[in-house]
């Protein structure tokens, strides 16, 4: 096999053809794109994105969708903030901890649904979707976590220039994508998640457990919303129990689909699911340097992610049809 | 390893479907089990790999008892089994399709990558086949997932294999093949199950074969001392109610009604050509998977066909929907009932009348309930179809009643030909007569019937003239007074 070959099996090729694609041509529209400003916005928006698409992807690669990731990370986020302002020395590594067990909880519960009474995720997300919302609500009785509930140390986290002036919250995102990545590429509880997506019948009668591996993937999905949570409050210094985490599983879910994980389980890849939520932060960052007017900025970066997704599907065609074509 | 069962037998929600089975099994045979469709040999093989728990019996192995109650405790005692469709992870690659759930290690182990990748590759050319195991499986011909299904199971270091039906999927090369390595383990010490319903394949490649009759085992033998015919009668065995074969006024008159000529669909039959008459019961008898239903439904429009003619009354036609074949006098009973045939959760009065919606709406449109209940009561008395209400949902009546219904919802609309795919399928005797009697009534008043069934005795007391098909082809149509099980099961397996 050439290298050439080699190259083209590459399943994350398309979409970086179109990340490339997109900053050439945001670059050729306006210079300013290319400033270290621009990079260093779409470096601080990708960490909370990230983090939630890790876990969103091993959902999607065994079968299922959680829609529930929204409402996990606002109640993770008003958890953490009645924390905080009851013991505002809590400290970073603690705040992580509680907002990684209580998302994990509603991951579980999920899950348990999911894998007990046999009902689809779609249909159990959407309930718990708005079911946590709802607990948000209740457990914050409206009220919103301000920026002086918020410690410093913990605002600190995603602001402060930590090393070579990249915030932690980048280093601690980028060190759970590359778990995720030995996880699924190199350890055996990974390939068993990649096979249940694969056949769920088959993995059954290979002798592996789907309730456990299904589980798992939503436990560690609830989990990184959970985490995800306390990105937030770090980040916008805020926590609102009816705007926080609204919406978010759209760009999560989209990310992960645009990265190359196929919507009917079975495949799917870290790196792929890197680059498509990269991709979605280079847009969110180019709309408003590019000067587009802000009512036109949601339906564009609809129609780029639509674009996109066609995009992607096209190249991989080809390249398919490429390598058939030289193999002959 | 030398495995037997003792009294082993299956109870499904009451009913018996095995019963008693006393079988053995020694290293370094291939053993065929053979039988009709529901005779109990995919439950037989089903319980030895543990998919089902027998509700009688034992297992034993080398003389031990031993529990198989799930795939995994079938594969730790070495009994493997290759499904007829294999169950191929297909975004994974090769390598991990042979291991996938015994890697070394627990979850969290790194996967050995070279190991499972070199280990492969030398079970791979240990049965001659060369493949990359790194190659992902999507892409792979059905033969090789089914090579490396077999591959799967000597990593596992199996001495029992059980294979169900698994030359149907290949083609005669393939199967060749398959035969080479099934003899190489065979002389290793493996022991192989082997379920077929080629004779001549059992033939060549088998020791011994037992078989399998209405859930009981008729007999073991040595391969070389049974005949064919033997084992076709021991296949079929039962007794033969003796109705006679109505003749009718309508058949007399030797009227044509649908020509076939040469008809195919590629990969699913080939050449088929038939005449229908007008009062005529036409029998399709072969194996399932013979391409019947296949034909019915390119007949009835539902399915297209790349090659030849049909004529109706004469013209030459050519269905394009079911709605085209109903406009011109067309109806199919298919073959599942509850997927095809009915509207489960809608009342039995609109299921009857879902044929003729003109005949029951006003000039708007609107549905007038009193024709429905009107329309629809008459079959519901004539074929003595039990229920509480017309308004009651179809779904809760019994599968015989359903099948009344069905045909009712056909009569209305006054077919002139009519093709029942398998119609007593899961219906009691009781019903089944009463449907044998609306049938005959109905060739008597002239209408042409295909009657597509697997059971023969119900073939041979109602077909003027009966088709057999095997592998898609037309192998041998017969006359009702030349046909017995015999003569029908001969054309349905030997080619």
């Amino acid at each position: 096999m050439s290298i050439f070959d080699k190259f083209l099996r590459i399943r994350e090729l398309g979409i970086f053809s179109i990340i490339i694609i997109v900053v050439i041509a945001a670059s050729i529209i306006d210079t300013r794109f290319l400033t270290i400003d621009s990079w260093r916005a779409v470096l601080l928006a990708i960490p909370l994105i990230l983090v939630m698409a890790m876990g969103q992807m091993m959902v999607i690669i065994c079968r299922h969708v959680d829609i529930s990731i929204g409402s996990i990370l606002a109640f993770a986020a008003i958890t953490i903030g009645f924390v905080f302002i009851h013991y505002p020395e809590t400290s970073l590594w603690m705040a992580l901890l509680i907002t990684a067990f209580v998302g994990l909880i509603m991951g579980l519960i999920n899950g348990i649904i999911v894998t007990r009474f046999n009902v689809h995720s779609i249909i159990v997300t959407l309930g718990t979707l708005s079911l946590y919302r709802g607990l948000v609500f209740i457990v914050s009785g409206g009220r919103q976590i301000d920026r002086n509930d918020i410690p410093v140390h913990i605002i600190s986290f995603s602001q402060t220039s930590f090393f070579f002036s990249i915030p932690a919250i980048l280093i601690f995102s980028v060190i759970i994508v590359l778990i995720s990545h030995l996880i699924m590429r190199h350890s055996v509880l990974g390939r068993e998640i990649y096979a249940t997506g694969s056949n769920p019948e088959a993995a059954h009668l290979k002798g592996i457990n789907v309730t456990k591996i299904t589980l798992f993937c939503f436990g560690v999905c609830g989990m990184l919303a959970g985490v995800a949570g306390l990105f937030y409050a770090s980040r916008f210094g805020y926590v609102n129990p009816g705007v926080t985490g609204v919406g978010i599983e759209f760009i999560v879910i989209a990310g992960v689909i645009i990265g190359g994980t196929s919507i009917t389980g079975g495949s799917g890849s870290v790196l792929g699911t890197f680059l498509g939520i990269l991709l979605l932060g280079i847009i969110n960052v180019a709309l408003p340097v590019l000067n587009i007017p802000g009512e036109f900025q949601k339906a564009i970066y609809g129609l780029i992610i639509v674009l996109a997704l066609s995009l992607d599907q096209l190249i991989i065609f080809r390249m398919k049809k490429l390598r058939t074509g030289s193999n002959a | 390893m030398n495995l037997y069962t003792k009294n082993i037998g299956k109870t499904f929600s009451g009913v018996n479907v095995l019963r008693n089975v006393n079988f053995t099994l020694e290293p370094g045979e291939v053993h065929a089990l053979v039988g009709e469709n529901g005779a109990g040999k995919s439950t037989f093989v089903k319980i030895l790999s543990g998919v089902y728990t027998p509700t009688d019996g034992d297992i034993f192995l080398d003389n031990k008892k031993i529990k198989i109650n799930t795939p995994i405790a079938a594969q730790k005692n070495g009994v493997s089994l290759i499904h007829q469709e294999p169950q191929s992870f297909s975004h994974l690659s090769v390598a991990e399709n042979i291991f996938m759930g015994h890697m070394d290690g627990n979850n969290f182990s790194r996967v050995k990558w070279k190991d499972i990748n070199k280990s492969s590759e030398k079970i791979l050319s240990s049965i001659g086949l060369k493949i990359d195991p790194k190659n992902i499986m999507e892409g792979l011909s059905i033969a090789d997932q089914q090579m490396i299904e077999i591959a799967g199971a000597l990593s596992k270091n199996s001495k029992i294999l059980i294979m169900d039906e698994p030359t149907s999927p290949l083609t005669p090369n393939e199967v060749g093949k398959l035969f080479d390595i099934v003899n190489q383990l065979k002389a290793q010490g493996m022991a192989i199950i082997f379920i077929s319903h080629r004779l001549e394949e059992i033939r060549s490649i088998a020791n011994r074969v037992t078989i399998f009759r209405d859930g009981d085992l008729i007999t073991t033998q040595k391969i070389n001392e049974i005949t064919n015919e033997e084992i076709i009668k021991y296949m079929i065995g039962r007794s033969i109610e003796d109705i006679d074969v109505k003749e009718n006024d309508f058949l007399k008159k030797d009227e044509v009604i649908l020509k076939v000529n040469n008809i195919s669909q590629f990969g699913n039959f080939k050449n088929i050509s038939f005449d229908l008459k007008k009062g005529e019961i036409l029998g399709f008898a072969g194996l399932v998977g013979a391409g019947r239903t296949e034909v019915a439904k390119t007949i009835f429009g539902a399915e297209n066909y790349d090659e030849g003619d049909i004529y109706f009354k004469d013209n030459i036609i050519s269905n394009k929907s079911p709605y085209e074949a109903i406009q011109k006098g067309f109806a199919y009973v298919p073959e599942d009932r509850k997927q095809m045939g009915i509207f489960g959760s809608v009342a039995v009065e609109d299921n009857i009348t879902s044929s003729i919606p003109n005949e029951i709406s006003n000039k708007f449109g609107l549905i007038d309930t009193k024709t429905v209940t009107l329309k629809s009561s008459e079959y519901i008395n004539k074929f003595n179809i039990v229920l509480t209400s017309g308004r009651q949902l179809i779904q809760e009546l019994s599968g015989g009643n359903q099948q009344k219904c069905i045909i009712s919802k056909w009569l209305l609309s006054n077919p002139s030909i009519l093709i029942l795919d398998e119609p007593t399928r899961g219906v009691d005797v009781g019903v089944k007569s009463e449907m044998y009697e609306i049938i005959n009534q109905l060739a008597a008043m002239g209408t042409a019937i295909i009657l597509i069934s697997s059971e023969l005795p119900e073939i041979l007391s109602l077909a003027h003239r009966i088709v057999v098909m095997r592998e898609g082809q037309i192998t041998k149509i017969l006359d009702n007074k030349e046909a017995t099980q015999e003569t029908i099961m001969k054309f349905a397996i030997i080619s």
